[in-house]
């Protein structure tokens, strides 16, 4: 089984720290990365990605915070388990405004309705299984 | 002058030929160190910057070859090595020159991945990368400790030991070269060369400890036997031993560059300055590959560097004063 791999690219407007917390977060939720799994050290992400270390130190406390990893100096990253917070309203409102945000993104730099709904479509499969 | 300047010109000649295949020995997503869209370098424009290359190159060899002849004759010997000197400016310049040509035809840098499995890299041997040299260097140091009283050569402490000194600092600055590449270089930026990195890194690392062990092991023969006792097989076996803990590995190296799933390093081409000269204060890479030649250069944009460099000097001023004073 390949090992998972983070992607970034240092020229997008998203800033290099969210990107990867939103790819770290990915894999954590697609279970690719399961509790006691053990990440890169801080120095050694910072190095393959070519970032500051603050930058992958940042991610990484973020992701503490949210209770996906045990940070312990930045040294032994480890994946814990995290029970699943109950959803509110006011969780699904926010979803619901930033799926339409990124459906109104998609359509504004030419993707058809169609294609758009396919991409939901297929996200809506790989859920159910 | 009167020393015989053949081997010195087939030395100018061989040196020649190796800076005329060296841009061909690189990633295959750059050219002259440039990040270049695949089969870019069978273009007609990158034909044209090789040729501008190896012309400089070869009018820089045969100026150096010139000024040997010409330093022998006239009883210059200092010409000779300005012609030396003058071969690897014009191949520097040629390639700094056609670096910036190229630029026109860069593309945009592909965005960087790094594998999140933790893996521990070691040295090629394990402990023995080190332990070998240094048990090498010390039970040569026990062996001329015994039997140094009894040689009946007057010998300073300096001309016993200098050599091993000298040798001990050298395995230190290698292995320590090795740490670095282990510990402070990436794994691979790009989607794809992971694999290739890896391969790369470990002949790297062997070219580095084998060729330690090696040199290791010539000098700490040479130190015992030094004086009228040097066997006469010595004058073959030591280069021999150098040639067989080096070459396998160096020419391991350059047939990896040939491997088409090699693809870019991932460093930006704006922080090469003239194409060999890396400087990128925001990549925490104390070591990246380089883009003119085989191996690793060092990030001169990386604070830790300069810690390095003053260890290192610290070292060579610590050697000179030990040797001055035995």
């Amino acid at each position: 089984v390949a090992s998972p791999t983070i992607r970034i690219d240092p020229g997008a407007a998203t800033p290099v720290t969210r990107q990867i917390v939103d790819q770290l977060r990915m894999r954590l939720v697609e279970r690719a990365l399961a509790p006691g799994d053990a990440l890169p050290s801080v120095r050694r992400l910072a190095l393959d990605l070519g970032v500051h270390f603050n930058t992958v130190a940042d991610a990484y406390r973020t992701l503490a915070e949210e209770g996906w990893l045990d940070v312990v100096q930045g040294r032994n990253v480890r994946v814990v388990a995290r029970p699943t917070p109950t959803a509110n309203a006011e969780t699904r409102i926010r979803f619901r405004r930033r799926l339409d945000q990124l459906v109104a993104d998609a359509r504004a730099q030419g993707l058809s309705a169609p294609a758009v709904a396919r991409e939901l479509s297929a996200t809506a499969e790989s859920l159910k299984s | 002058m009167t020393a015989p300047s053949g081997p010195i010109i087939l030395f100018v000649l061989l040196v020649g030929v190796l800076l005329h295949y060296v841009p061909l020995w690189r990633r295959q997503g750059l050219w002259f160190g440039v990040t270049v869209a695949p089969g870019f370098s069978e273009t007609r424009e990158a034909r044209a910057g090789l040729w501008r290359y190896r012309a400089a190159v070869w009018a820089g060899s045969v100026l150096a070859i010139a000024c040997l002849v010409g330093g022998q004759r006239a009883a210059l010997p200092w010409l000779a090595l300005a012609g030396m000197l003058c071969q690897a400016i014009s191949a520097t310049l040629a390639f700094a020159v056609v670096h910036r040509g190229m630029r026109s035809f860069a593309v945009p840098p592909p965005a960087r991945t790094a594998p999140l499995a933790v893996t521990r890299e070691r040295l090629p041997a394990g402990a023995a990368s080190v332990l070998v040299p240094v048990g090498l260097i010390a039970a040569t140091a026990l062996y001329l400790f015994f039997t140094t009283g009894d040689s009946g050569l007057d010998r300073t402490w300096r001309h016993v030991y200098g050599p091993l000194v000298v040798c001990a600092a050298a395995v230190v600055f290698q292995l320590a070269m090795a740490q670095v590449i282990v510990h402070g270089t990436p794994r691979g930026r790009v989607a794809g060369t992971e694999g290739w990195t890896t391969r790369f890194r470990r002949a790297t690392l062997r070219l580095l400890v084998f060729g330690t062990w090696g040199m290791t092991a010539v000098i700490c023969a040479l130190s015992m036997a030094t004086g009228g006792d040097r066997p006469a097989a010595l004058s073959w076996i030591a280069p021999l031993v150098i040639l067989a803990s080096t070459v396998p590995f160096a020419v391991q190296l350059v047939l990896l560059m040939r491997d088409p799933g090699s693809g870019t390093d991932g460093t930006p081409d704006d922080c090469w300055k003239l194409g060999l000269v890396y400087f990128n204060p925001a990549d925490p890479a104390v070591m990246v590959e380089k883009r003119f030649g085989v191996g690793y250069t060092v990030n001169f944009g990386n604070r830790a560097l300069w810690w390095i460099v003053a260890g290192g000097v610290l070292l060579i001023l610590l050697i000179a004063a030990v040797l001055r004073t035995g």
